[in-house]
């Protein structure tokens, strides 16, 4: 159980690539927090500088108010479940799982006790005696689990350790992982660009790109108040529709003008523009395609092509030339439309985002 | 179809030719090597004899036999027990060709783990000048390796050709390509729960290697069990040289023995080869390399 502090830690790689820019983050104690972005954000060298693997160019990492740059990995007292599990794949199960304690020097006996416990906990139990190559993508994953938790680190460091899975099996190791992190009740790091996984495990989820925080929140705060357009446009699936428009000063407050139709904005809203003191300014709203509804009013738009995902279609259409994506009830018989055929969307008034055109950051959260 | 068929049976047929090219001097060694002295002086005793003045010469006619008219033991007796020569000569060679096998492989993997766990400009230039030294026929090496056997005072002992068997090139180059293949999360977890940096080389890297390692091995045993210039020119004491310079200076009247001394000599370097004939061409798969 710990807490880990980062402060203006920066990481430079040879022929000056910034991997990491000025990160500043408190991870509290017992925390699940996940680092969340594109590929080449700087995710897992923030992650991999926690662990010792790589060397910190600038700043300092503390974990329970000690610092550690320049403590070994071994003497860090965490555990990091690899992202293509880096089982010894001349070892078994057992002995793999074993492992950390036989460097430990642990008697025997603890191993064994602990080993089977951590093999219980995981369903592994009948898999101890074999090697890695005789099992499946599910269970190396549970085994490279099973050697971290074996353990009982400080800090659990997990990079993107079910990237490698299937989509059916990503779904169940995510809710073992959630059942997991109940049971063992630690510290947790985890990185991921997957925002599905971000927005279903993480208690704090950190947004980034290109080596900079873009958020940091609960799943709820990133999703709902995103505080500028790439987070915006990162969490949620499918992604935020933005589209240009402005911002205008009307007799009752802030309003929205997309095209030639102007959208009230939520009391809520329409405070915080108050409160900042905005200026009436060309904008890019940003609007969920489940926040949109098809009536017959609203923004004029031409249907395009449909997706059929189940329980939702996902119709693309054109406003002028910025093409949305609307989530429709698949149960609801008016939610149908040809391509080529106008139909009219109004976004729900509440749930408008509203980003600077200039600096991209959100009028209303940021 | 039927000329699916007649393509089938003209590619067996010149495999099959092929194989019987390959494996003609290996089944002649095999069959003479049970003949008697008698019958071998009559079919190639015209070969090898002496000529005057000492030398020998080859007859225009050669009458290869495969068959013994009676299988005998006697060249195998001659070898083993008759003349404790032939098996000194062998003793010599096991005793010359095993330590240049395990120090090449210790002295490889040690070098081969230091160039794939550190990068670096100069670690780059070091690998490369190893890679043109492989390219290097090893006979351009001789008349060195003798100057500095001289200077360090082991000329003429086992340590001339031990010494430089032990630190090859192509092994060095042949075991950095293969660990470069271990992933490197594997060596960080192993950093990451605790183990030392000899640790993660003997017990998480050189098992990954098991393959390369038993390719070099059997590969290096086959160099220098079957080697002939080294021994001629670093070792000219006749009692230490292995038996691969007797074999290579057949003299007439020898040549039952010598089928029989072949066939001994063949068996270690066989038995190598089929207990590990599965990491040898794992190895050489992995690599998609041949040695040279």
């Amino acid at each position: 159980m710990a807490t880990v502090t980062f402060k203006n830690v920066r990481k430079v790689y040879p022929g000056n690539v910034e991997a990491v820019k000025d990160f500043n983050l408190d991870i509290k104690d017992k925390e699940f927090v996940v680092f969340v972005g594109p590929s080449g954000c700087g995710k897992s060298t923030t992650l991999r500088m926690v662990a010792g693997l790589e060397e910190i160019t600038a700043g300092e990492i503390y974990i329970d108010d000690v610092l550690v740059n320049n403590v070994e990995p071994k003497d860090r007292d965490i555990s990091m479940v690899f992202q293509n599990y880096a089982l010894y794949p001349h070892m078994t199960v057992f002995d793999n799982i074993a492992f950390p304690l036989k460097m430990r020097k642990f008697p025997k006996s603890e191993i064994k006790k602990r080993v089977e416990e951590a093999a219980k906990i995981l369903e592994i139990s009948e898999l101890l005696g074999r090697k890695p190559k005789a099992l499946s993508g599910g269970q190396r994953q549970r085994v490279a689990i099973g050697r971290a938790i074996v353990r009982e680190p400080k800090v659990f460091l997990m990079d993107e350790p079910l990237s490698n899975l299937d989509a059916k099996l990503r779904n169940q190791m995510r809710s073992e992982i959630i059942k997991l992190r109940r049971r063992i009740d630690t510290t947790f790091i985890y990185v991921t660009h997957d925002q599905t996984e971000a927005m279903t495990l993480g208690d704090i989820i950190v947004v980034m790109n290109e080596g900079v925080i873009m958020q940091v929140g609960s799943p709820v705060e990133v999703f709902s108040r995103p505080k500028n357009k790439f987070v915006a446009g990162f969490i949620g699936m499918p992604q935020m529709n933005f589209i240009p428009g402005e911002l205008r000063k009307t007799e009752s407050g802030y309003a929205a003008f997309m095209g030639d139709i102007e959208i009230p904005l939520s009391d809520e809203i329409n405070e915080s523009l108050t409160d900042r003191k905005t200026e009436p300014q060309p904008v890019t709203f940003g609007v969920r395609p489940e926040d949109f509804v098809m009536g017959q009013q609203g923004i004029a738009a031409s249907a395009d092509v449909s997706e059929m995902t189940g329980s939702t279609i996902n119709l693309h259409a054109y406003i002028k030339d910025t093409e949305v994506i609307v989530s429709l009830d698949y149960n609801d018989s008016r939610n149908g439309a040809a391509p080529g055929q106008i139909i009219h969307l109004m976004p729900d008034s509440r749930r408008i985002h509203i980003f600077s055109n200039e600096t991209e950051k959100s009028l209303v959260y940021g | 179809m039927k000329k699916h068929y007649v393509r089938r049976g003209i590619s067996f047929i010149v495999s099959l030719v092929f194989a019987v090219l390959f494996l003609m001097p290996t089944v002649l060694t095999i069959t003479n090597s049970f003949m008697t002295e008698k019958e071998i002086n009559a079919n190639y005793g015209q070969v090898f004899g002496a000529a005057a003045g000492g030398s020998t010469y080859v007859a225009d006619k050669v009458n290869l036999k495969f068959i013994p008219d009676k299988v005998s033991f006697s060249q195998y007796i001659s070898v083993l027990i008759k003349s404790p020569d032939y098996l000194i000569k062998f003793w010599n060679s096991v005793i010359l060709t095993l330590p240049i096998v395990f120090l090449q492989l210790a002295i490889a993997s040690l070098a081969a783990y230091g160039f794939t766990r550190w990068r670096g400009k100069v670690r780059a230039a070091i690998f490369f000048s190893y890679v043109i030294l492989m390219l290097m026929p090893y006979q351009v090496t001789l008349v060195p390796n003798y100057l500095v056997s001289d200077w360090l005072g082991i000329l003429d002992t086992r340590k001339s050709i031990i010494l430089p068997g032990a630190v090859a090139p192509f092994s060095v180059f042949l075991l950095t390509k293969f660990m470069r293949r271990v992933p490197v999360s594997l060596i960080e977890a192993a950093k990451l729960d605790g183990a030392s940096e000899w640790y993660i080389f003997t017990k998480v890297c050189l098992p990954q290697c098991r393959a390369a390692l038993y390719s070099i091995a059997i590969l290096v045993f086959i160099d220098y069990w079957n080697m002939v210039e080294q021994p001629i020119i670093l070792l000219r004491d006749e009692t230490q040289q292995p038996l691969s310079v007797f074999l290579s200076q057949i003299n007439s009247g020898e040549v039952g023995i010598a089928f029989a001394a072949a066939v001994i000599y063949m068996i270690p370097t066989l038995l190598l080869f089929l207990g590990g004939e599965e990491y040898l061409v794992e190895g050489i798969a992995h690599q998609g390399s041949v040695k040279g």
